[in-house]
């Protein structure tokens, strides 16, 4: 396979897909060419994998400037038009901002963009690609499923359609993304992805889904502005060879230059939108009307995973800089807040959300950090927080269409009822905080890293006890069963599409847990190696031992003599731990022998049936056992809200003081 | 440390908990004007409660009652072999969720009620814990516990704050009054018995055995204040076990808000005061 066929599969492969299920719309063609899609992806994942090694591989096609650049217009006529339909007059108002930016920077400056590289691959863009290319296959096998359940309203095959014109060419474009080096290029895919997103959470087409849309559109409006500002700050200070993001990354100006410095935190505001940073985290929540599989897919693994990608590529960039200071900031405060908010909400998809929000604000606080241990966490992060939260929301996506709600207050007793789809959370739920998952280990990695930022300490110490208790009262409302219910009920069976999605996901997330020290190894590491400089990495207080640390567990590791390691994560330990976890239940319970009890409820049981419980509450009346979890609201509501997004703001605008003294 | 002695300390550390919660009541026994049962008390209990007809309420109580035990245990490992503080306190916290969860598996209004207590005492303990963590990394170079072998100077006299902080959370930890708020050893509260309403035979005895394990992690973590020269630190622990009984014997039980509102603003405000002075 040549470069150019990778490309073909990458970029134009899902273009193909796209339009040839939007215009056909037949069942069988639309499953068959994406299961087909779907594996062409994977095994194109693969081969990158094993062709870019350390020197990334640069790709130009100058001739294909134009048209990107005639796409962008159309883009942002496209918003314009939005805008003006819709009566929004910011949307419209930073779309013709964005237009005029883009025309003045074409026309005006006339920038000589023909030195920089379209395309460049290095083995970040791998990583990314993996996730993109994997987890998005697999989301696209179970939207097949989903969609057929989901569209129940006149013309289903047209706006199954439609739906997967924009969910499939999404693949497409983020692959584009990921691997974009030139500026414009880059502004390109960026606004694309915005595009698809306003289409696909406006796609149920009712009052509420259109207003989220809109949101959605006009805050990653925001971010596009602040693109095209860093553009021109670049094109206009350093000429057109500077609208190259290698160039960016490692040119070391920001030192020298205030504009250039003032263009990377545009660029990173820009990331901040994308990336759902507290205070524009609600075009993400507003998202959560979309079908689950555009969640799972954008709103999670693939799509939020751009913002942080641009941050996390720009890192070398401002590393030393106060704005790595403030990024680091505003990270852990968006992980604090979002792990707050998210103990409060009561909607399960809601929930999900906020945890995405917390977690790329963790994502960005170590690219804030700016340590090769907290890069590499990062790195890290991203890949596991994407395996957990595909399974997540898929696994929400089943449960909602069986039960008819996505309010965790109706999932009580699913563990009975759903016992597959309860342990697809679990396992889902547990990957985001049990000792030997990949996100703990990531976590753990990034909070030892911020030790060089106290008040970071603080912000993630906060944060991590909140994710704990919002995972855990889930999980509890789960879990809550009646003694015998499963004896009573039936259990609900799924499709072969869910099973082999889920299953797959849910595999694979424990496979790459037990092989952490490979996926460090041979993917994270050498991702880090080749655009992250070395020396940067000797400045860093923590260094890369402590991940080569976390391959074995050797107890007698600091006896003998005083050389102590930073750190340690014990695997070993951790995965014996695991294991007997499952084993030793298995090995000493003997259901057949013991005895199912009633619960408590202070002698007053009635047998009114065997399910629910009833107990003999005033005046000896029959009272139903009913149960709630804990919300918080009296503390955490609406005024939290506002008042965290203030403090965000507030560091918003400190970071761009920072910058611009 | 070889993994004999780690052997002898997973099973050593129940036997000696076991023994302190017995002088415990026997104490608290006499504090109170009774004479008090027998030392070895709380083991009577448990064959007592091994020998009784096992029952359950589901599957899942059972499976995440073992995962208590479990995660306890590990995380006494990671104390006994010195490793990295840090992954401690989340093996601690697994546990201690993996408890909340056996209580959320049955639909008991009471355990329920414990469980949901539980998680906010998990909320209101584990950030001073993690505070130590980087506490330990600041004044010796490394989140391993091993390395407060390796300074001179007792962690005490640069964490007074710290210290405090941790008694505060040990009163959490130990479910003593006046925050033994998902389940209470006293009759002064109105939840019967909280988390543990619906264990009973073995899977209680499961549940007494981890507080044993527990109360000798946390005297672990209170010893690591001062270990050269090592009896120090064993007074220091010892001291800080008879506090939390006065202390238990004379407060009654605060309420919920109250726990997590002293816990954040005094145990969080004094850890980050402590660790802030230390690095400026």
């Amino acid at each position: 396979m040549t470069w150019n066929q990778f490309l073909l599969v990458a970029l134009a492969l899902p273009l193909v897909v796209a339009l040839l299920n939007y215009l056909v719309r037949l069942p069988q063609i639309r499953k068959g060419s994406i299961i087909v899609m779907a594996l062409a992806l994977i095994a194109s994942a693969v081969w990158l994998h094993t062709r870019v090694g350390d020197n990334a591989v640069v790709l130009s096609f100058p001739w294909a400037d134009l048209t990107i650049l005639i796409l962008d217009l159309a883009i942002l006529a496209y918003i314009t038009y939005v805008g003006i339909e819709r009566r929004h007059p910011y949307i419209i108002a930073l779309a013709v901002l964005q237009l005029a930016g883009l025309l003045y920077i074409e026309l005006g400056l006339r920038p000589d963009v023909s030195e920089v590289p379209s395309l460049v691959i290095d083995r970040l863009s791998v990583v990314m690609y993996l996730v993109v290319a994997v987890i998005g296959s697999i989301i696209c096998v179970y939207a097949l499923q989903y969609m057929e359940e989901h569209d129940d309203r006149a013309h289903p095959e047209e706006r199954k359609g439609r739906f997967f014109l924009w969910f499939v060419l999404f693949l497409g474009i983020m692959n584009g993304l990921i691997f974009a080096n030139n500026l414009f290029w880059l502004y390109f895919f960026w606004e694309a992805t915005t595009l698809c997103s306003f289409q696909l959470i406006g796609h149920d087409d009712t009052r509420e889904s259109r207003d989220n849309a809109l949101l959605a559109l006009f805050l990653n409006s925001i971010g596009g502005l602040a693109m095209i500002a860093a553009i021109f700050l670049l094109v206009n200070t350093f000429g057109g060879a500077a609208a190259s993001l290698s160039a960016v990354v490692n040119s070391g100006l920001a030192v020298l230059s205030t504009s250039f410095l003032i263009a990377l935190a545009f660029l990173v505001i820009g990331g901040f939108t994308k990336a759902a940073q507290l205070p524009f985290q609600n075009w993400l929540l507003g998202a959560m009307v979309a079908p689950t599989p555009v969640s799972a897919l954008l709103h999670s693994s693939t799509m939020v995973k751009a913002g942080v990608y641009l941050i996390l590529r720009l890192a070398p960039a401002y590393s030393g800089l106060p704005l790595s200071t403030a990024i680091a900031i505003f990270g852990g405060f968006t992980f604090l807040a979002a792990s707050l908010l998210a103990v409060a909400d009561d909607n399960a998809k809601r929930v999900l959300a906020y945890s995405t929000v917390a977690n790329l604000g963790l994502i960005v606080a170590c690219c804030g950090i700016n340590t090769s241990l907290a890069v590499n966490a990062a790195v890290l992060l991203i890949v596991f927080h994407a395996v957990c939260k595909a399974l997540l929301f898929m696994g929400v996506g089943v449960i909602e269409h069986n039960v008819g709600s996505r309010n965790i207050e109706n999932m009580e007793g699913l563990a009975a009822r759903m016992p597959a789809m309860m342990l697809v959370v679990s396992i889902g739920v547990f990957g985001m905080f049990l000792p030997p998952f990949g996100v703990l280990f990531a976590k753990w990695a990034a909070m030892e890293a911020s030790i060089r930022e106290p008040l970071l300490v603080a912000l993630l110490v906060a944060g991590s006890t909140l994710t704990a208790l919002f995972w855990t009262k889930w999980l509890g409302r789960m879990l809550s069963t009646y003694p015998r219910e499963e004896e009573e009920v039936q259990p609900v069976s799924m499709p072969g599409y869910y099973v082999t999605s889920l299953g797959t996901l849910a595999l694979g997330l424990v496979l790459l847990s037990l092989g952490l020290p490979a996926v460090v190894n041979g993917l994270v590491l050498p991702s880090t190696m080749t655009w992250y400089p070395p020396a940067i990495q000797g400045m860093s207080g923590l260094n890369l031992a402590a991940f080569s640390w976390a391959n074995y567990y050797n107890p007698e590791i600091i006896l003998g003599n005083a050389v102590v390691p930073e750190g340690l994560f014990p695997l070993g330990l951790l995965f014996i731990g695991l294991l007997l976890m499952l084993v030793i239940p298995m090995a000493f319970f003997e259901p057949e022998k013991e005895r199912v009890g009633d619960i408590y409820l202070s002698g007053e049981n009635l047998d009114e049936g065997p399910l629910p419980l009833y107990f003999a509450g005033a005046m000896e009346s029959p009272s139903k056992v009913s149960l709630g979890g804990y919300y918080f609201r009296g503390v955490l509501n609406d005024r939290t809200v506002l008042s965290l997004n203030i403090v965000a703001a507030a560091l918003m605008v400190m970071m761009i003081g920072v910058v611009a003294s | 440390m070889s993994w004999a002695l780690v052997g002898i300390g997973v099973l050593g550390a129940p036997l000696l908990g076991g023994l302190l919660f017995g002088i415990d009541r026997k104490i608290t026994a006499r504090l109170q004007g009774r004479k008090g049962p027998p030392i070895v008390q709380p083991f009577y209990d448990v064959i007592k409660l091994l020998a009784k007809d096992s029952t359950y309420t589901n599957r899942r109580q059972v499976f995440y009652l073992y995962s208590h035990l479990l995660w306890m245990l590990v995380a006494l490992v990671i104390l006994l072999t010195r490793q990295d503080f840090l992954v401690f306190v989340f093996a601690l916290t697994f546990s201690e969720v993996s408890l909340a969860l056996a209580g959320f598996a049955t639909k008991s209004p009471y355990s329920h009620v414990g469980s949901n207590r539980e998680l906010l005492q998990i909320l209101a303990s584990e950030p001073v814990l993690v505070f130590m963590a980087f506490a330990l990394y600041l004044a010796t170079g490394s989140f391993l516990t091993g390395g407060v072998f390796l300074i001179d100077e007792p962690l005490l006299f640069s964490y007074p704050l710290l210290f405090l902080a941790v008694l505060l959370v040990l009163t959490i930890l130990m479910r003593k009054s006046p925050f033994d708020i998902s389940s209470s050893a006293h009759a002064h509260q109105e939840i019967v018995r909280g988390i543990s309403t619906e264990f009973s035979g073995k899977y209680l005895a499961l549940l007494e055995i981890a507080h044993w394990v527990e109360l000798i992690i946390i005297l672990i973590i209170v010893f690591l204040f001062w270990v050269k020269p090592w009896w120090a630190g064993v007074l220091l622990a010892l001291g800080a076990y008879f506090l939390e009984l006065l202390i238990d014997n004379t407060y009654a039980r605060l309420k919920l808000g109250t726990m997590v509102r002293t816990t954040w603003a005094w145990g969080f405000g004094l850890s980050l005061v402590n660790i802030l002075y230390f690095t400026l």
